[in-house]
């Protein structure tokens, strides 16, 4: 873990790439994720202890699995190393979407799914909300894992 | 990589959907508080209003537009077994907040229909079903399927509440009721709601009755929502 961390560290890119997936991330649970709310047509935001420090956790885990991928993917490029590793890009992209259930309501009303039908989401999100925030967070610590080895091997090999 | 357009996809989805209304009628316009006209109201004085009223009873934003309702529609009929009730403690961060049970009391007017459903129990879990109407009316305008979702007579449409929940915070709910009497923060937000609410019923009924509907706030909200 030391080895990729510092791996990624030294790739500019990879930090960038990782800090702008953690800054997005946080941009999308405060406005897709229902924590601002209208409220007698001004707006009230939804400060909930518990839900902040969940996203900003979630949030972090995306911006870490982000760099490590980047920096993965660019010494692949450079053919100094293994690819970032399949498992780890698939169990990233798991975790995103898992740990983003809140978003799912405005993704599914762009793609014209009925309101009735979006009623029923936004139930099942609300009962469901922390079993998806665990799956999310356990993918996403997965997915860096995976990631992580393969920079690790990316080491070895260079 | 896939983070990225993973990123990417859903914020444009979301930007997609905040951006562009999805009402099927062109052109909802702001009538009064947080209400939009969505059609002409069918000003009748032969036909009572109709009130549709869609919540869940976790939900702190439905708590206090009940608040609202509850006072409103005292003013054209009368209640019958209308209990204190709470909304689920932690919910958007705001804790076990004081409103009535509308799903076990009896509402009875000569000028008003007024339905209510609550679709979720405290837990989330499915409670009350909505019928092919009130489908209709959910898929119409509330694209995204939020709560509260109040409808009065076909014609005016608000989402969310019309004041903000906070106001009821470490309340009870026979403080809450005194309040709504006096000039307090809270009174005052749950009096202007049920003004905007007495205004728009008015609006539909053919103003009755006079008392109420040619009360000066009642006219001046009635007068903007036009």
């Amino acid at each position: 873990m030391r080895a990729a961390a510092t791996l990624t560290l030294a790739d500019r890119w990879a930090v960038v790439v990782g800090v702008s997936a953690a800054v997005a991330a946080v941009a999308l649970f405060v406005v897709g994720g229902q924590m601002i709310a209208s409220a007698g047509g001004s707006v009230v935001l939804l400060v909930a202890p518990e839900r902040v420090g969940v996203f900003a956790l979630l949030a972090l885990l995306v911006g870490v699995s982000a760099a490590l991928q980047t920096a993965a993917l660019r010494l692949r490029l450079a053919g100094r190393g293994a690819a970032p590793g399949a498992a780890g890009v698939i169990l990233a992209f798991v975790g995103a979407s898992c740990c983003t259930p809140l978003l799912w309501p405005a993704a599914l009303s762009a793609l014209g799914v009925s309101g009735v039908t979006l009623l029923g989401v936004n139930m099942a999100i609300h009962r469901w909300f922390w079993l998806a925030v665990v799956a999310a967070f356990l993918t996403l610590v997965a997915g860096i894992w995976r990631t992580a080895r393969a920079l690790t091997s990316t080491c070895n090999l260079s | 990589m896939a983070l990225a357009f993973l990123g990417v996809l859903l914020a444009g989805a979301i930007a997609w959907s905040v951006l562009v209304p999805r009402n099927a009628q062109a052109g909802p316009v702001r009538a009064v508080g947080g209400f939009q006209r969505v059609a002409e109201p069918a000003v009748s004085r032969d036909k009572p209003a109709s009130v549709f009223f869609m919540s869940a009873l976790y939900c702190p934003f439905c708590a206090a537009e009940r608040w609202a309702l509850a006072d409103a529609l005292a003013r054209f009929g009368s209640w019958s077994n209308l209990k204190p009730a709470l909304s689920t403690g932690g919910v958007d961060g705001f804790s076990a907040l004081p409103t009535y049970d509308f799903l076990h009391a009896h509402y009875t007017s000569r000028l008003v229909i007024f339905t209510a459903k609550d679709i979720a129990d405290t837990d989330g879990r499915p409670l009350q079903t909505l019928t092919s109407q009130e489908k209709t009316a959910v898929d119409r305008y509330d694209p995204r399927g939020s709560i509260p979702f109040v409808i009065v007579d076909d014609a005016f449409v608000q989402l969310g509440s019309g004041y903000s929940p906070g106001l009821l915070v470490n309340k009870r709910f026979d403080e809450v009721r005194a309040d709504s009497k006096r000039g307090t923060p809270v009174g005052e937000a749950i009096r202007h709601e049920a003004d905007v609410l007495t205004a728009l019923i008015c609006l539909g009924d053919g103003g009755k009755p006079p008392n109420v509907c040619r009360a000066p706030a009642v006219e001046a909200l009635g007068a903007q929502a036009r």
